[in-house]
């Protein structure tokens, strides 16, 4: 009789445990195919539009827009920029970043424009990132320097996702969209969201510690590119 | 007589009343006197700015990150220096702690303000402004129907 009952309990337990499990897979596909399609791309008006910063998808409404498993969520800044902003009344450290956002930082991504070297330098901020870099650019196309470097490229932007990009303004995710879209990226996959500095939802997480103007940024999720270990292209 | 006396006295406050109410509408704002000096911009954070209720400036909210063919704090120094006038400055991240960022939301932006409430501004959104932050003539027209530029 003791056989039977545990036989029976055992059963029973294992039923509730494959139902609750067949239950969370059957939800979670509901979920996402209930997920909301997303606005279809919209250049902002005005000064934005000229960072191409999309008109729906933004600062202000990117809250509405998180933890989707159809997108990822990049910031293209320096976790501590090389370049004196501080010349500028800005800051050099990542101080703060939206939550679900992952650190990729454009500068070492490719090399930054002669063009845009020169005005920075014209508005007293020097210093912009020299080092290594996955591409560098020749005559408008960018060329790898590492063999790795596109494989590194497709892993951090994956292809088949759609990718919100973000940075301090808008103008570093403006030029990794561009040159994404340069290598072979849908760019109508491809959201410049705009920069943290004029975000103000709820889901913004601070590096600064408490008290000070350093930064811890163990907090940060951070995309390491570890040039030591990549082949250089021929 | 009282009556006649009244109604004179009616007429008169009437008269005195619209004429007060035609002035109004034509000034331009009167920046507070210290504004009126040498074409600087004076840097303020948002503690300063939240103090300042009842007064006349002008005030450069800036993004330091911005990246513009020009840029767009050129043109603005190149009126301030005409007309030697300046301008409050406050870089993005205290203009978030003001009041007024909940009217005007997105730097770079150039806001006047008079009595402490916002009269106009540029707007970083709007098509219709591009141009007021990379043409020198284009700001000016626009800055000058709003602050008034003594001779």
């Amino acid at each position: 009789m003791k056989k039977y009952l545990k036989f029976v309990f055992a059963i029973l337990i294992g039923a509730v445990i494959g139902g609750v499990g067949i239950y969370l897979l059957c939800e979670n596909k509901l979920n996402n195919s209930r997920m909301k399609p997303l606005p279809a791309q919209e250049k902002s008006e005005g000064l934005r539009g000229i960072y191409d910063i999309d008109k729906n998808i933004n600062e202000k409404t990117i809250d509405n827009y998180l933890e989707r498993p159809d997108v990822v969520y990049r910031d293209v800044r320096m976790l501590e920029d090389t370049a004196t902003w501080e010349n500028k009344g800005g800051e050099r450290n990542l101080t703060g970043f939206v939550k679900g956002f992952e650190v990729v930082p454009y500068a070492y991504l490719t090399e930054f424009p002669q063009e845009y070297i020169d005005q920075k330098k014209s508005e007293n901020v020097t210093g912009l990132y020299k080092g290594k870099t996955l591409f560098r650019l020749e005559d408008g196309k960018y060329i790898p320097n590492y063999k790795e470097s596109m494989e590194i490229l497709e892993y951090l932007f994956p292809k088949d996702k759609i990718i919100f990009l973000m940075c301090g303004a808008g103008g570093y995710a403006n030029f990794t969209k561009q040159m994404l879209g340069s290598l072979g990226w849908d760019t109508s996959k491809i959201y410049n969201v705009g920069g943290y500095w004029n975000y103000n939802g709820n889901n913004s997480i601070s590096t600064k510690i408490n008290g000070s103007d350093k930064c811890d940024f163990s907090k940060v999720p951070y995309h390491n590119i570890d040039f030591s270990r990549l082949t250089k292209a021929n | 007589m009282i009556k006649k006396l009244l109604l004179l006295l009616t007429f008169i406050i009437l008269i005195t009343g619209c004429s007060k109410t035609k002035h109004y509408d034509t000034n331009k704002v009167v920046l507070d006197d210290i504004y009126y000096n040498k074409g600087n911009f004076i840097d303020i954070n948002s503690d300063y700015l939240n103090n300042q209720n009842h007064k006349n400036y002008v005030l450069f909210a800036y993004n330091s990150f911005c990246t513009f063919q020009i840029p767009c704090e050129d043109i603005f120094q190149e009126y301030m220096t005409k007309y030697k006038v300046d301008f409050l400055s406050i870089n993005i991240d205290e203009y978030k702690k003001t009041k007024l960022h909940d009217t005007v939301e997105y730097a770079p932006t150039i806001i006047i303000v008079k009595d402490g409430k916002i009269i106009a501004y540029l707007d970083a959104e709007s098509d219709d402004d591009l141009n007021k932050y990379q043409d020198v003539k284009e700001f000016e027209k626009w800055i000058n129907n709003y602050i008034f530029i003594p001779n």
